[in-house]
């Protein structure tokens, strides 16, 4: 049966499934978890303050972290996940040279 | 595959264009502008394709050459940063429907090319939820090296919030340099920028300056005056300027001064000399604002 491409699959509104798409982005502070089907990429900072805000946040970052384990441990992995891009970038004349 | 089948809507496409160009002329949003006025191409081969989109609380010039923004442009203000400190939530990249197929970047253009997703505006700034989601459109989108979006970058933006905290009002123009014979280009045909740029202009004290850094992973960034933007970008973002803002640059907040101070990063280089001039025209812009202030 021909897969519909992951990155076509439009991810679902405010709902962050780690490994389902490469578009969704859950933020949490200035910390940003982007999706992506074969790696999820983490950046930012996040100042967890010792306060209900901080436990909030705290909570957030569990739950998304154990959820992309989640999804881990139910895989078959392979060893790595291939590290170049798909293809090199190509090189083409400067159209504004 | 994806892109031969688009060229087969050729037709259909440029007839879109015409329409989305005639709707983009009705398209405008002054306020995002300093003094109301949208940056200008001084290269006019930058012009070609390009369609102007408003959003909430950006716009942006897209380019259908590169399938890119040129630029994007914000007006950041103490109180728009105060909203900005988001709540957590999720969202995502989203093409562009606004453009046309033949014209736009795709997700899967994006996915393994080795580059980042760099937003001009940044999510970081949008003072709400529905502004921060229209963020995501790729139309504000540029290949960006993960070294440079992931370091440098965001501490340039968020030394460019706390600037606009500090001062109470920002222009600020973030766009994207094609320099050189060649370009290099991902999939889908979307061309990756040679340099980024972020332009700031207070209204208040006049003043204005550019970082300007290349796409790659040194980490090294330049202070340039507007004019000497305008020559490297072929764009002048801030037109209704007066010579002597356009000039000199404005002293801009250091990005390594920020919270996260790990790891070395190199300096911009300064000499006595650029300070004495700094000083000198500071002084020159105090008594000609003094003067005309004791005319009128």
């Amino acid at each position: 049966m021909p897969q519909d491409k992951p990155s076509r699959r439009t991810p679902k509104p405010d709902a962050f499934e780690p490994f389902a798409d490469d578009a969704s982005v859950r933020t949490i502070g200035a910390l940003s978890f982007e999706n992506g089907t074969d790696r999820i990429a983490l950046h930012g900072s996040l100042d967890l303050t010792r306060d209900k805000a901080g436990l909030a946040q705290a909570r957030l970052v569990r739950d998304t972290l154990e959820a992309i384990v989640k999804v881990l441990e139910a895989d078959d992995l392979p060893e790595a996940v291939a590290e170049a891009p798909d293809a090199a970038p190509k090189s083409v004349p400067n159209p504004f040279a | 595959m994806l892109v031969r089948c688009r060229r087969g809507r050729f037709v259909a496409a440029l007839a879109f264009v015409t329409l989305a160009s005639s709707a983009a002329a009705q398209e405008a949003c002054p306020t995002l502008f300093a003094k109301g006025l949208a940056p200008v191409l001084t290269n006019a081969k930058l012009a070609a394709r390009t369609v102007p989109l408003c959003f909430e609380a950006f716009a942006v010039l897209h380019s259908g050459v590169t399938r890119t923004p040129l630029y994007s442009a914000e007006h950041l203000t103490r109180a728009s940063i105060a909203d900005a400190r988001t709540v957590a939530r999720d969202d995502s990249f989203h093409e562009e429907t606004r453009l046309p197929d033949a014209e736009r970047a795709s997700l899967e253009d994006y996915v393994r090319s080795g580059f980042d997703r760099g937003h001009l505006a940044p999510a970081g700034d949008m003072p709400t939820l529905s502004a921060q989601a229209e963020s995501f459109s790729l139309a504000n989108i540029v290949p960006q090296n993960r070294v440079l979006n992931r370091g440098l970058w965001a501490d340039i933006e968020e030394g460019t919030r706390r600037l606009a905290t500090r001062r109470g009002s920002i222009f600020v123009v973030t766009g994207v340099i094609f320099s050189g014979d060649s370009m290099q280009q991902i999939k889908g045909g979307v061309l990756v920028p040679t340099q980024l740029f972020k332009a700031l202009y207070d209204p208040a004290s006049g003043e204005a300056g550019a970082y300007l850094a290349r796409n790659d992973d040194a980490r090294n960034w330049r202070a340039v005056s507007i004019d000497a933007l305008t020559q490297e970008a072929g764009i002048d973002v801030f037109p209704g300027l007066p010579a002597a803002a356009r000039a000199s640059a404005m002293t801009l907040p250091d990005p390594q001064a920020g919270a996260r101070s790990e790891g070395h990063r190199p300096r911009p280089e300064q000499s006595w000399q650029d300070w004495l001039s700094r000083e000198l025209n500071r002084a020159v812009r105090k008594i000609l604002r003094d003067l005309l202030r004791s005319i009128f």
